[in-house]
């Protein structure tokens, strides 16, 4: 009767152990979303940081690498801006395949692949969120992207705000969303973190005096906006002229205006603020959809979903879907868009065209993948 | 005194606005707000005819001898523009009843197809189509005969588009025999 305390001093020590060893299993697998991811840049990319445009990020969590491709002829200047939300994989991997396939022999290419590198570093396993996405390449190498969060990471966020009142106009939206870069533009140099960073971009923007700049974006297929572009009053025109043509390359994409009243996002600031032509692009990506079923890697890379079936044959979706919304499907579309959209450029910016090659076509990325335009990376690390 | 300076600031106006499109014959404006009538207007300039385009066009600056009206309702561009749905109908109405009593022709074009229907569309397909005195309609946004039914009585010739780059023969042909010749 009295031996009992033995037995409970040994089951406690036992619990304190596994909860100890339970924790750093936890920690390290929340700290190995802290390594960044590693790109294979096409030649003649030089490697910049974000924080040279805006010199108090440097050595924050919000930095992030800019790389920069400059064309022996003169002429434009486009930028393409991946992971703002890094939970919608095509904006990243449509970025990734032109920082690691193109040449540019005229004008300048930008391309920042990871826009919010602080909404890299959590996801929400809560949603069933997987952690990374992979993909194999023909060299049997793996190449491997974090699948982040919508939102910066609370660790650099916190306390949330009740409301986050958008310092340029006043404008009230929920707490959380100080932490969603496309609600910060212009910016705040000396704002929450997530502020800092829409500061930054636009500094660069204005810096580099960038003429044509892509915020690439995937939305559940129930949202009304969706494979769309929203374009800034001044980017009109030559959204007209790409939805067009690129209706005729079987690629129907809607066109809608960037209303003035909602401020903050990268299609309405960006214009507000710098000269450049600013175009916010939108796949369809069940896994971020309220109806989806199972949630997993496979989800994210296919899009096959027996929920999205039956809303689909209900007509409450705003894209045709017919069962799959494969990764290079998404990514094709984003990839043809912005290509269509630099070889008008010159159109309607004289002397500022820009002329890029060794971009995979749209039937290529199809047939072929999105692996098969990815390069292999040096060995980092085992995940 | 007073007048002549009206009349100056009223012709500096209008040089503003119409720049170098000041003696174009047609007037390009949108029923709904959405981009689709920045599309046909990329589509006039391919087909080399200036238009002088305000998607807010009032019928005291309407001048021009064809009005044609882009059908297609975007509650974003409503809101850019700062209007509701109403106050873009009673725009509407009245540039169309200055159109019919300044016997200027009307062309009303809806090529957004499918994607492009819908209870906000529709209020602006209702208030327009009845005047037109042509129609050009991509593939999808008369798969129900919304048109056909709104135009019945008087008989209004549709003309089909399989896209929005497709409109360019249809549109070609209605100006030719409206008498504006395109490349
Ligand atoms: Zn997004």
């Amino acid at each position: 009767m009295m031996r009992q305390p033995a037995a409970s001093w040994k089951t406690a020590i036992l619990l304190l152990l596994l909860s100890l060893f339970v924790a750093f299993v936890a920690a390290r697998d929340f700290r190995v979303m802290n390594a960044p991811d590693v790109f294979a840049p096409a030649e003649g990319f030089a490697r910049k940081m974000l924080s040279e445009y805006f010199p108090p990020l440097k050595g924050t969590t919000a930095d992030t690498p800019v790389f920069i491709r400059e064309g022996k002829e003169p002429g434009g200047t486009v930028l393409i801006l991946g992971g703002t939300h890094p939970v919608e994989s095509a904006g990243i991997l449509a970025a990734t395949l032109f920082l690691e396939n193109a040449s540019v022999p005229r004008g300048r290419l930008i391309v920042i692949p990871n826009a919010n590198a602080m909404a890299l570093t959590h996801n929400s396993p809560q949603e069933g969120h997987p952690q990374r996405i992979h993909f194999a390449l023909k060299d049997g190498s793996t190449r491997v992207f974090r699948y982040g969060s919508r939102a910066t990471n609370f660790t650099d966020e916190w306390p949330f705000p009740e409301i986050y009142v958008h310092p340029a106009s006043g404008q009230k939206l929920s707490g959380k969303e100080r932490s969603n870069l496309n609600r910060c533009y212009p910016g705040v140099p000396d704002g929450s973190m997530t502020e800092r960073l829409a500061f930054a971009i636009v500094e660069l923007i204005r810096k580099e005096k960038v003429d044509l700049a892509f915020d690439l974006h995937e939305a559940s297929p129930e949202y009304p906006v969706v494979n769309a572009i929203v374009a800034h009053e001044r980017s009109m025109e030559l959204a007209a002229i790409v939805t067009m043509e690129l209706e005729g390359l079987g690629i129907p994409i809607r066109l809608e205006p960037s209303p003035k009243n909602l401020r903050g996002l990268s299609h309405r600031e960006w214009g507000d603020s710098t000269d450049v032509l600013p175009i916010l692009m939108e796949t369809g990506n069940p896994s971020q959809g309220r109806l989806r079923g199972r949630t997993d890697e496979r989800l994210v890379l296919t899009g096959e979903d027996k929920a999205y079936v039956k809303a689909a044959a209900l007509g409450r979706l705003f894209i045709p879907y017919e069962g799959n919304q494969l990764i290079a499907y998404r990514v094709a579309r984003h990839v043809t868009a912005i290509r269509v959209f630099v070889e008008n450029l010159e159109m309607v910016r004289p002397g500022k065209g820009v002329t890029l090659e060794g971009i995979p076509q749209y039937e290529e990325i199809l047939k072929q993948g999105v692996e098969a335009f990815l390069k292999p990376v040096p060995k980092k690390r085992e995940v | 005194m007073v007048s002549v300076r009206k009349v100056f600031v009223a012709v500096c106006v209008l040089l503003c606005f119409a720049g170098a499109s000041f003696a174009a014959d047609i007037a390009l404006t949108s029923a709904g707000q959405s981009p689709d009538a920045m599309m046909v207007r990329v589509v006039l300039k391919k087909l080399g005819v200036e238009a002088d385009s305000d998607p807010l066009m009032k019928p005291e600056g309407l001048t021009q001898k064809i009005l044609i009206v882009v059908i297609g309702g975007s509650s974003k561009g409503l809101g850019a523009a700062g209007i509701d749905k109403d106050q873009e109908i009673a725009r509407l109405s009245a540039l169309l009843k200055a159109a019919a009593g300044k016997n200027v022709k009307i062309l009303a074009m809806h090529v957004g197809g499918e994607g492009r229907r819908g209870k906000l569309s529709d209020e602006f397909i209702t208030a327009v189509a009845p005047a037109a005195d042509k129609l050009v309609v991509v593939e999808g946004g008369n798969a129900d005969g919304i048109f056909t039914n709104l135009t019945k009585e008087k008989k209004t010739p549709i003309h089909g588009a399989p896209n929005v780059s497709g409109v360019a023969a249809p549109l070609k042909e209605i100006l030719a025999e409206w008498g504006i010749p395109a490349k």
